[in-house]
């Protein structure tokens, strides 16, 4: 009861501004504390993964890279080179904003970089071009987020990381740490685990037939569910797995598990960053196409003039942006044609960047890169921060089973995929206005994979839904940040930027249901590429 | 004596910003070298393990840095519709729990780095010399007595002023703008 109040306490702390890295560390600790395990432990569970994973590199060189581009001319170059190349189209130079903002968001993840840096450069030239004022701003506001679903986006990283550990955590923790109530399970002596054995039970009921034979593919289709992986995971969940079901691939319904899978969806695949890297190029590419349309609407309807196209300014535009050109293409050819993995291109980029833009292009003064150090790197220890205390958290969870108890609450009420999927759609809409997208990765991430996974959901797929339902979220009002920055950025008030979003919004509607209901969108790629 | 306690705090700042930025310096130098050795066929293990270890150090200073600039990312509902008085006690509270939380973990870590004092671990070695793994791991204590520092300091100035309270407020998950 004690741990009940201090535990609402903290997240009445939460609520009022207390760092997110301590309420989620405070929220572990209280856990830990409450079950008896020993706190270094904690520690360990916490600290270690950074030191000794290669995935968390990624984070301080991609962000490095990123803000390196913005502090120097390159923003400049990006919009002379795309104007060059489709300024000739009706919208050109709004599609030339579109791209801008996408590619520099993918870089600098959704921090409000891309509209201070593009905003101020844009703004001017597209209302000169004869663009409407709220078009305009609606544009460049939702653009802060827009390309968050292209590498090497910060949150997609972020996202692979939480996802992996949700579900590949338990088998880890359980080896690593083993805790008074994971030692009580021994082989031999099982307690009865109350509520998850009783749902285990039920399950079991309900996917045997009446005559009581085995479960099978059909039994499968009549539930919509994946038996193996659903008996499998509620096996591990309550300790009573056979040496065929316990332990690792018991929690993880790895690409063994398919057999009796939902029909039209495939066995759910691992989560990496560099699947999930490849996986956000359709459905991102989606969403631009969207936006991309409307502009050309905007842009005949208003008549605006088009500039035409010139073969020489597009080879001095690209002659002037040479050293900058290949930077997406390391990234893109790199990882989709799996000559080296995301670890591999973050340290590759972030020196490559740093020699073009402060050695050649000489854009930066060396004075200045402790400044712009300091700057990303605020943000990157803000992020590795809560990410510790988030491993922590999602140990914590995964011990004391909480997806499996939530699942085993909601299951009778939620029974089909598709139906999992449009309440998520909507919770993570208000989450995604309420929270910046790191907070909700962190908190949410955890909680839904595993739930998720129960209703045959690829977790590839999944992390695509939750990155766009996010994304939505930080332009949508009241409260998204992405409308704050704006207004700042752009000196108007909130509540303009509130109406010249909602046509953005109701676009990424379009592309949200589109991304959640057509799961090849996402995973086409993936299988096509065969990245790992 | 807030005025003082102000110019320490943004003393302390300027010291560990400079660490900060010497760490980074060093992670460029390292990965930038190990790219350039894997791509002759001769990637060093002590560089890669290395690298890896700084992203701690990186984390940990520039979760101090951003302690002092109240730029830590938050969830933040209550203090946007907060004003005046209420938005000054948030400011005191929520800075001095989490200086109290800051030295807890403190705590933890400072006795786990004791064992691994004891074990002897090593977090990698280079050309035959053990680096301890405590030698890398101590940041971590370390920037979380520089955090509970900060966030001490802003709780006392937040008291004092409010100012430590708007800063400690703002949904600043940004950083670059």
């Amino acid at each position: 009861m004690t741990y009940l109040i201090a535990q609402a306490l903290v997240i009445v702390l939460a609520l009022a501004g207390l760092p997110l890295f301590l309420v989620l560390g405070a929220l572990a600790l209280l856990g830990y504390v409450s079950s008896g395990q020993n706190l270094e432990l904690f520690y360990a569970a916490n600290i270690r993964p950074v030191a000794t994973n290669p995935i968390f590199l990624a984070i301080p060189l991609f962000t490095l890279a990123g803000y390196l581009m913005a502090e120097s001319g390159t923003p400049n170059r990006i919009v002379r080179l795309s104007r060059a190349a489709v300024g000739w189209m009706p919208g050109g130079l709004a599609i030339v904003a579109l791209v801008a903002c996408a590619v520099f968001t993918a870089f600098t993840g959704a921090s409000g970089v891309t509209i201070v840096a593009l905003g101020g450069l844009l703004m001017p030239a597209l209302l000169k071009d004869g663009y409407p004022e709220r078009f305009t701003l609606g544009l460049l506001t939702t653009g802060g987020s827009r390309g968050l679903l292209f590498p090497p986006s910060l949150p997609l990283i972020v996202y692979a990381m939480i996802a992996g550990l949700a579900m590949e955590g338990a088998s880890q923790w359980r080896e690593e740490a083993p805790s008074p109530a994971t030692e009580a399970r021994s082989p031999a002596e099982r307690p009865a685990r109350g509520e998850v054995e009783k749902a285990l039970d039920d399950e079991m009921d309900r996917l045997l037939d009446d005559d009581g034979d085995q479960p099978n593919a059909e039994d499968a289709e009549d539930l919509g569910v994946d038996i193996e992986a659903e008996v499998a995971a509620m096996r591990s969940a309550a300790g009573a797995g056979s040496p065929a079901l316990s332990g690792d691939e018991g929690a993880v319904p790895g690409p063994a598990a398919g057999t009796g899978a939902v029909p039209g969806r495939t066995a759910p695949t691992q989560v990496s960053v560099d699947r999930l890297f490849v996986a956000g190029a359709l459905p991102g590419a989606f969403a631009l196409l969207l936006v991309a349309l409307y502009s050309v609407f905007v842009g005949v309807r208003h008549r605006v003039p088009r500039a035409p196209f010139a073969w020489p300014e597009l080879g001095r535009a690209l002659w002037a942006s040479a050293w900058e050109v290949p930077i997406p293409l390391i990234i893109v050819v790199g990882i989709y044609g799996g000559f080296f993995t995301a670890m591999d291109a973050a340290a590759i980029v972030a020196a490559y960047v740093f020699i073009v833009e402060v050695l050649i292009y000489r854009d930066i003064p060396p004075g200045q890169l402790p400044r712009i150090f300091r700057e990303s790197m605020v943000l990157v220890g803000g992020i590795l921060l809560i990410l510790m205390s988030a491993l922590a958290l999602t140990n914590y969870f995964i011990d004391r089973e909480v997806p499996q108890r939530l699942f085993a609450l909601i299951r009778d009420s939620i029974t089909s995929p598709f139906m999992f999927l449009l309440i998520l759609n909507v919770f993570l809409l208000i989450v995604g206005c309420l929270m910046d997208i790191f907070s909700a990765i962190l908190v949410v991430v955890p909680i839904i994979t595993p739930i998720a996974l129960h209703y045959g959901i690829d977790p590839v797929h999944l992390g695509i839904v939750f990155l766009t339902n996010l994304e939505m979220g930080f332009s949508t009002p009241p409260v998204g940040v992405n409308l704050f920055v704006g207004s700042l950025a752009f000196r108007r008030p909130v509540v303009v930027l509130y109406r010249a979003a909602l046509p953005y919004l109701a676009l990424s509607l379009v592309a949200l249901l589109a991304i959640t209901y057509w799961p090849d969108l996402s995973l086409f790629l993936v299988r096509l590429t065969g990245v790992q | 004596m807030a005025r003082f306690l102000g110019a320490v705090d943004r003393g302390v700042a300027r010291v560990e910003t400079g660490a900060l930025v010497g760490v980074v310096a060093l992670l460029l130098v390292v990965v930038g070298a190990q790219v350039v050795l894997k791509w002759c066929g001769a990637g060093g293990q002590w560089s890669e393990m290395l690298g890896r270890w700084l992203v701690l150090w990186v984390g940990f200073l520039g979760g101090a840095v951003a302690s002092h600039q109240g730029r830590h990312i938050t969830i933040d509902v209550f203090s946007r519709f907060a004003t005046g008085r209420t938005r000054r006690v948030l400011g005191v509270v929520i800075n001095a729990v989490g200086a109290v939380l800051s030295l807890l973990l403190l705590k933890i870590s400072w006795s786990y780095l004791g064992q691994k004092v004891e074990d002897g671990a090593v977090a990698f070695s280079v050309g035959g010399v053990d680096i301890p793994e405590w030698w890398m791991a101590s940041v971590v204590p370390a920037g979380l007595a520089l955090m509970a520092w900060h966030l001490a300091v802003q709780a006392v100035l937040s008291g004092a002023s409010g100012v430590g309270g708007d800063k400690a407020s703002g949904r600043d998950a940004g950083g670059g703008e």
